[in-house]
Formats: C-alpha cells, structure tokens, sequence
C-alpha cells in the first residue's frame, strides 16, 4: 500500500541579488522572486497540493527552472519546505540522479554493489539481481571493464536497470531516457509499465510530451513553481 | 518529528549504513591510486622517503640521538598526517558529497563517517610505514602501550564531531574551509613535530598551550617514554567533551538547511 501526500507545500531559496523594490518578479524561467519573511527570495514551489495512491502514475512538465526537479527532491526529503508538509507511505525510490554512486573507475559490476548498497541490500540481494540488471543491460563483457570506457547510452542503461532493480513503492524519476537506443528506450518503456502495475507509485519528470504520455496517467504542469494545470491522461487514446 | 528526534535519527540511521561509508572510503582512497603500478603503496612510500629526508636533515638541529629523533618525528608525523585529513576533510565532507546530498534521501551522517573512515584508512597506510621505521630502529616498547585504544578511539570521536561541526559550517561559508587549511599548515610548524620543546623556552610555552601537542603526547609519550600524560587526557578530554555538546548543537540546528547551503 503506497500513499503520497503533498500538501499546501512551498520552498523559498536564497536569493543573491539586489533586493526587489516591486512586490514580485516573475521571468520566462525559473521560480517567482518575491519577498519572504522580509528577504528576497527565489519562490521555486508555491501551494503545491496533490494526493497519489497505488498504481498512479504522475508526470511533471514546464519550462526550465519551473520547480519539478525541486519537487521531485521535496518529494525525496531532500529539501524540507519552509511551508506544508509530505506525507509517504511506502518505501520510496530515488532515481533522481541515474548517475549518483558510480565510481568511474570500478567495474561494472563493482558499481552494481556500491549501488546496491546505497540502496540498503545485502551482499546476498544484491547478488541475487545481478542476472537481472546482466540481461536487461546487455552489457555482458562490459561489466568487467571501468566505468569510464562506457558511453552515455551505457551508462544509462547501467543507472536505469539498477534503479528499478530495486523494489519500491514510490520511484521518482527525473529526466530519463534522453540517450539511449531505440531498443533500450523500448525495454526501459516495457520496465516503467511493470513497475506501475506493481503497487508502485510513479513520478516522472521529463520535457519529452512522449514520455509522460506513454508512461503517466496523471500530467502536472508546473510554471514558476505553481501548479498551472492537472489532467488526467488516457494512454490509450494518444497517438505518438 | 521534533529537530532533536531528527538528529537522532540520522546518527542511528547513519550508524546502521557503517559498512556503506567504508565501501565508500575505500571507493575514494582506491580512485585515487588507481592505473598506478604502486596503487595505495604510493601513501606508504611517500610517508617512508619523507622521514627519511627529515630525520636527515633535522637530526643535526636537535639535541636528541639520531635513533631517537627519528622515533620522534615518526611517531608525530604519522599522528600528524591523521589529524590534518580527519580535520579538512572532515570539514569538506558535504561540499564535497553535494551531489548525494542533492540527489539521495540517504542521512548525512553517512558522509561524515565516510570522511572519518577515509581518513582512518589513509592513516592505515602511512601506520605500516611508522612501524616499519620503528622496529628498525630498535624502539622498547612500554605496558603503557595499551592506552593507544582509548587514545585511538578519541581521535575517531574527534573525527565525528570535527566533522559534524565544521562540515555544515564549511557548506554554508566555504571561506572556514580555506582558513582551516591555511590554519593547518600553520600549525604544523607551531606543534613539536620537527622539533622538541624544552622547559622554560618560547617553543615549550608555544607547545603547551597548543591543544594539537596534547593530543600528540596521549600517544606519542606512552610509545616513547612509557609514560602516560595525564595531563594531555585531561586536556583533549575536555575538548571532546565541548565539541561534541558544540557539534551536536550545530548538526541539529543546521541539518534541514545543508541541502539549501552545499
């Protein structure tokens, strides 16, 4: 049984600059500049509220600096907003960042442990999987070799087969997929509509309109940190 | 959750994941070394050539025997080499794990008793080499030998609370982190690494009220002399006891906002 509550949130971050002489200040890109507890600052979420139960997929769109990285990290209780609060239930996943823990030059395989570890699997689990993550790959010879002679679409692979090796019940994603061949791009499509029928809850950050169409039920837009639209999505009815 | 309970939480959780930090330790000393022929040896053997070329050079400026002079500068150097990595890495230790303070939910006690480990391991190396050069030069060792444990065990807690103290403060103000290494360096040469302190002189007034002599002699003394000086525990006991109240303050109130700082 996963839940994950977001309620009321919002995040300040400091801002360097000349303190605003107007009320607010709002550009193309990034959060809205306002004044906070008497200080400038970037408002990068604002009244952000939304509820997801088991098996719901949510994808997040907008502009660049829009806030859906800084969600999806609020989202990780990475940050503590200075407003609202997040309630999960569930064990939750962090892709955030495919690449965090590879040490460029251990193996392949080395790397799967490390990664493993992070985790929190034994030695024993971690073994376990290790065909999985060998067959899902392709890397086969590969994860001898230093992580450093992988090419990007490599290491994608690499990142993405060991964090949804792991079993969650929330997994977060944040802009997947972007290298990676036509063939792995279908097998990492086919491993995202596995892990949402399991009992999971899946949020995807993207700028691809592809991505969260085939994989999400759920779009949210964000613009300057605020909530602009949330629709319900039929990935029946999409044609790619 | 209160911030205190949060805290707690963290050096729990922290604690659990201890076989994490040293895989990872070990991920970063190995890193360092690897593609080299030598690896890891090279802390070793750099330790080995560096007292050599002091204990030649120096040994004529002090009044001690040369076998012993050597002893001394090993001894000192070696403990030297520990607390300088324990106290700047450990301040670094989130502005230098800022992708996993960004990207992972995992507590950042983590990274401190990684920096700790590292540290500890980096010490491991250049220790075979001291006891290399001690046993060569025929050192007595003393029954007070046994007070190494407890000695060894305060620089870890030292270690840890370095690190919880200055590691948020670094984040915030990278500018601590350069004067600590500027502060270092200097202190190296105001401690009685090279040189001897003799009663009644500048240096021997320099070296007692300079806390990094104390926390030397707590084991430099024993291994030495035999002796223990109870007066240096008295003194690094009383440090640890303020750093850890001043580190547990400082991680408490600043942990929500290391993510915001690094």
């Amino acid at each position: 049984m996963a839940r994950l509550i977001v309620d009321n949130v919002s995040l300040y971050f400091p801002y360097s600059g000349k303190p605003l002489e107007s009320e607010k200040a709002v550009a193309k890109v990034g959060g809205a500049i306002v004044t906070h507890n008497g200080r400038t600052c970037v408002r990068a979420l604002h009244n952000i509220s939304f509820e997801l139960n088991d098996g719901d997929r949510l994808g997040l769109v907008g502009h660049n600096g829009s806030g859906k990285s800084t969600l999806l990290r609020v989202l990780a209780g990475i940050y503590k907003p200075q407003a609202g609060r997040v309630i999960t239930e569930g064990k939750v996943g962090n892709a955030l960042n495919l690449n965090l823990g590879f040490r460029p030059e251990a193996s392949g395989r080395r790397n799967i442990y490390i990664k493993g570890m992070i985790a929190g699997l034994t030695r024993a689990e971690i073994n376990a999987i290790i065909p999985e993550i060998e067959e899902f790959t392709e890397l086969g010879p590969y994860l001898s070799q230093p992580f450093h002679t992988y090419s990007q679409g490599m290491r994608m692979r690499l990142g993405l087969a060991i964090a949804t090796a792991f079993r969650h019940d929330i997994l977060l994603f944040d802009e997947w997929i972007g290298a990676g061949d036509a063939s792995f791009r279908r097998k990492a499509e086919q491993r995202t509509a596995e892990l949402a029928q399991g009992s999971s809850i899946l949020v995807l950050a993207s700028h691809n309109q592809n991505i969260i169409a085939k994989n999400c039920d759920r779009k949210l837009t964000l613009e300057n940190g605020e909530v602009r639209s949330d629709e319900k999505l039929n990935s029946e009815t999409l044609t790619i | 959750m209160g911030k205190t309970a949060d805290s707690a939480h963290d050096w729990v959780d922290g604690f659990s994941h201890w076989k994490l930090s040293i895989q990872l330790a070990l991920e970063d000393i190995r890193d360092r070394y690897r593609r080299s022929l030598l690896g890891v040896l090279w802390i070793t053997l750099s330790f080995l050539l560096f007292i050599g070329i002091k204990a030649f050079v120096f040994s004529s400026m002090n009044a001690m025997s040369i076998g012993n002079f050597t002893q001394y500068l090993t001894i000192g150097f070696a403990l030297w080499t520990l607390i300088n990595t324990l106290l700047v890495d450990g301040a670094a230790t989130f502005v230098r794990s800022r992708t996993w303070v960004l990207s992972s939910s995992l507590p950042y006690v983590i990274y401190i008793l990684q920096s700790v480990f590292r540290s500890y391991l980096n010490f491991l190396l250049v220790a075979v080499a001291a006891i290399i050069i001690l046993a060569f030069s025929k050192i007595q060792l003393h029954s007070a030998i046994w007070t190494l444990v407890p000695a060894f065990i305060l620089y870890f807690l030292t270690g840890l609370w370095v690190s919880a103290l200055l590691a948020p403060l670094c984040a915030r103000y990278r500018d601590v982190l350069y004067a600590l290494q500027t502060v270092m360096r200097m202190m190296f040469f105001a401690t009685p690494i090279i040189w001897t302190p003799e009663a009644g002189t500048m240096r021997g007034v320099i070296a007692f009220w300079n806390p990094f002599t104390h926390y030397l002699s707590i084991i430099r003394e024993p291994l030495l002399y035999g002796t223990i000086p109870t007066q240096s525990w008295m003194i690094v006991g009383g440090i640890s006891f303020v750093g850890l109240i001043l580190a547990w303050v400082t991680y408490t109130t600043t942990r929500d906002r290391i993510a915001f700082w690094v």
